[in-house]
């Protein structure tokens, strides 16, 4: 008897296939992507909602809303849930558009992560494979940047901020020596102060570590062989940051879009505990706002 | 939409994400927006820009004449507005309306000019004025006519001494 199996074509290769993992997990990975991303919106406008100004505004009446009654709708009912990022993106754009020209690039970020889940939801293993080329994109200008603004190669944009933050002095202070920390303090990021140089070896290596870093963790991140070990510099990398900058808002996107990258598990199962996070963060924002996490 | 065309939209979305950057990058050094805004993945690169703003008019005996930009609480907001759109945007936002307002003020005068000066690290690694541009509006009919603006680099960046 013969028997006859109808199979999905063959996808024809191409650039975009690249990045692609080859794993059963890649709906897990879209949907749990999906539910991070939810909340991490509500989270994010939550920073808004002590704000006096327009954005302030907006965040309490309108994008905090829709944001939260998405993301419950969308956690408790599955096949609503792309429809529920489908109102996400819309209301993230006209957040863009409303915040013109100053708003964020962890906001553009968020809102093209959106469009990718929400142009690709019938084809997911698509939308996956263009969101890492688009993270490994991303942490590959981060780094670029540096290189070319060039304030990385002599630690100055650190020492400005050693001089100027104190989240920055408590980190870099241990490395610096302590009459320098307070030359730095003293000029105070001044109008004609200078020059802001040091003559730490550990300092100017963790300074051109960080770009040379972003740099390489992004390249290495496109190559199956090495994955894991850009995968771990990556989120060294991100955490290492989080330390100094504590946005930790950005720091669980980015670190859930890493994620995205681990092959053979869908690591962002652990997504409850990165909105968690972010959720925490937010509301200590909000209840002592000299406990600044983002 | 057909799994093709979807195709080609991301890959030209992916192709956008990829070049916006090096564009950026271009904008940064020669319109002076901020590297920390417009998606071009430059935050943490350099100090916020710092913005300096000084306000000159003309009488009509030909004296050059300051204008205290704390002169009105108006003035002042407007300022203060201005300072914000244009740390972003560079010198894609002429002044025109602080000479506006200025003008408001001093209609008599025969021009006004808007110096603003951006304060940042310059190459030698000193927080000074690393660009500075002047608007001249020209008094046409009592109002600010067509600016000629000129911009003199007075302390490059080291990101503009290695371009």
């Amino acid at each position: 008897m013969l028997c006859f199996v109808k199979s999905e074509p063959p996808r024809p290769f191409s650039f975009i296939d690249w990045t692609s993992l080859s794993d059963p997990f890649e709906d897990a990975r879209f949907e749990s992507l999906q539910s991070f991303m939810l909340v991490a919106m509500f989270a994010h406008c939550g920073v808004l909602f002590r704000d006096d100004g327009e954005l302030g505004w907006y965040a309490r009446a309108i994008f905090g809303p829709i944001f939260l009654l998405s993301a419950l709708v969308g956690l408790r009912y599955p096949v609503a849930k792309s429809r529920c990022v489908m109102v996400t993106l819309g209301v993230t754009s006209l957040w863009l558009v409303i915040a013109w020209p100053n708003f964020a690039n962890h906001l553009f970020l968020e809102w093209s992560v959106l469009l990718f889940l929400t142009l690709c939801r019938q084809d997911k293993k698509l939308g996956l494979n263009g969101l890492r080329w688009l993270v490994a994109t991303i942490f590959f200008y981060t780094g670029f940047q540096k290189f070319l603004m060039g304030q990385y190669f002599e630690g100055q944009f650190f020492l400005v901020r050693v001089a100027t933050s104190e989240k920055f002095r408590v980190v870099f202070e241990l490395v610096l020596p302590e009459e320098e920390v307070a030359r730095l303090v003293e000029m105070g990021a001044g109008f004609g102060t200078g020059p802001y140089e040091t003559s730490s070896t550990l300092f100017l290596a963790m300074s051109n570590a960080v770009w040379i870093g972003e740099m390489g963790a992004a390249i290495l991140l496109l190559f199956p062989k090495w994955r894991k070990l850009a995968l771990f510099a990556g989120i060294a990398l991100v955490l290492g940051i989080e330390v100094g900058a504590r946005e930790l808002v950005f720091g669980c996107v980015f670190t859930i879009l890493l994620l995205i990258f681990y092959q053979g598990r869908n690591a962002i199962a652990l997504w409850p505990a990165f909105a968690a996070v972010q959720i925490l963060s937010v509301a200590s924002r909000l209840l002592f706002p000299d406990l600044r996490f983002n | 939409m057909s799994a093709r065309a979807r195709k080609i939209l991301v890959g030209v979305l992916l192709a956008a994400y990829f070049v916006w950057p090096l564009v950026h990058h271009q904008l940064v050094l020669r319109y002076r927006i901020d590297p920390w805004k417009l998606a071009g993945w430059a935050m943490y690169t350099t100090s916020a820009a710092r913005i300096r703003i000084s306000l000159l008019g003309v009488d009509e005996s030909g004296r050059p004449v300051r204008v205290r930009p704390r002169s009105t609480p108006r003035l002042q907001t407007i300022l203060s507005d201005y300072v914000y759109r244009r740390r972003t945007l560079g010198l894609f936002a002429p002044p025109d309306s602080v000479v506006r307002e200025v003008a408001d003020m001093h209609p008599d005068y025969a021009e006004w000019t808007v110096t603003v000066d951006e304060i940042g690290l310059n190459a030698e690694n000193y927080f000074a004025v690393i660009h500075r541009s002047t608007y001249r509006y020209p008094n046409i009919d009592g109002a600010p006519g067509p600016a000629e603006i000129s911009y003199p680099t007075p302390n490059p960046t080291r990101a503009d001494r290695t371009r």
